[in-house]
């Protein structure tokens, strides 16, 4: 995969970095560190840069992802949104149970865009997908 | 005279919609500026109507349209109607769709500022801003806390999360959630208090 880096942070435990490229046919985005009010503007860049690329599937895999607030949330929805209706995909690679999995899971995310465990997964559109509600310890269903 | 080929030609310079649209889906740039050209203050229109006095995200809601003219080329059809009535279509679905997004991000900021305003007590003080204000002032002022006070305050309000939630989100007791969100809660008090 080629890839180019940015960061934010360096020092900070809040530090957010990204790396992207290709990878086979997808946009591949791999995030590491907190997604929050500070470092949201680095990931909206990338995915900007996703959605312009042309790629029909883009991969954000944030396994290594920490922490995310309303802000990351919001940018992942404005991607979605555009890349569904240009009839392309959003896929995410996360830890499963982790606070990602769970944020997706809490803000009903989790039931538009497909989950997988791995990025490989991911990328291929693969199996090793993270499926239901049932796999977040403690959420229950909506009233 | 040689017969006339394809692409069909209204006069020598100026190519008819459907001999451009052809071009386009070869992935032809100019064709496409040409079209752009001929049909955007159109798209203009059809947006601004779509999207109301506002008028907001007219500019977006074109370019994005285009966007979708170039990479969706291949979809259409001369057999369901002109390429006229076809880019219409395009940019009045675009228009809606900017439109339900944006009447959704309102529901959504009117829910965190009410859920603020009941909390805060400063119902007044909310009631004498204007919307705008009342979202600035309130997202600026969560901002400004300090971090762990931040998280706790933005899960509960733009992510409407209940504390018990936030507290299994972010690995911590109950009562340090709590105990956040009462000094957070104290904080934008003071900062959102009108001056004497």
């Amino acid at each position: 995969m080629s890839v180019s880096s940015s960061s934010v942070g360096d020092v900070d435990p809040g530090a957010l970095a990204i790396d992207h490229g290709e990878q086979r046919d997808a946009h591949v985005i791999i995030v590491r560190g907190e997604v929050d009010i500070g470092t949201t503007p680095l990931l909206s860049s990338a995915l900007r840069t996703a959605v312009l690329g042309g790629r029909d599937r883009v991969v954000l895999d944030m396994s290594e992802v920490s922490f995310m607030d309303s802000t990351g949330v919001s940018v992942l929805l404005s991607a979605l949104r555009r890349l569904t209706r240009e009839g392309r995909t959003l896929a995410i690679a996360c830890r499963e149970g982790e606070l990602v999995h769970r944020l997706l899971a809490f803000t009903e995310l989790l039931e538009s865009v497909p989950v997988h465990r791995s990025r490989e997964s991911a990328v291929d559109d693969g199996d090793d997908r993270i499926h239901t509600k049932g796999s977040v310890p403690g959420l229950r269903s909506s009233p | 005279m040689a017969p006339t080929t394809s692409p069909r030609l209204i006069n020598r310079d100026e190519p008819c919609d459907e001999a451009l649209i052809a071009l386009v889906q070869r992935a032809d740039q100019r064709a496409f500026d040409v079209l752009h050209a001929r049909y955007q203050r159109l798209a203009r229109h059809v947006a601004r109507a779509v999207l109301g006095t506002s008028g907001g995200g007219v500019e977006d809601v074109v370019q994005e349209s285009f966007l979708a003219v170039w990479r969706r080329s291949g979809q259409f059809d001369p057999r369901r109607g002109s390429v006229r009535s076809w880019l219409t279509g395009l940019v009045r679905n675009q228009a809606i769709d900017a439109l339900r997004r944006e009447q959704a991000e309102r529901r959504r900021r009117g829910r965190a500022e009410e859920l603020a305003a009941r909390h805060l007590e400063l119902e007044p003080a909310f009631a004498a801003l204007d919307g705008r204000e009342r979202t600035h002032a309130l997202r600026a002022a969560i901002e400004s806390l300090p971090r762990d006070q931040y998280r706790v305050m933005d899960m509960a309000y733009y992510l409407e999360l209940p504390q018990s939630t936030i507290a299994e989100l972010l690995g911590c007791p109950l009562g340090t959630i709590k105990g956040r969100s009462r000094l957070g809660l104290a904080r934008l008090r003071e900062t959102l208090r009108p001056a004497a």
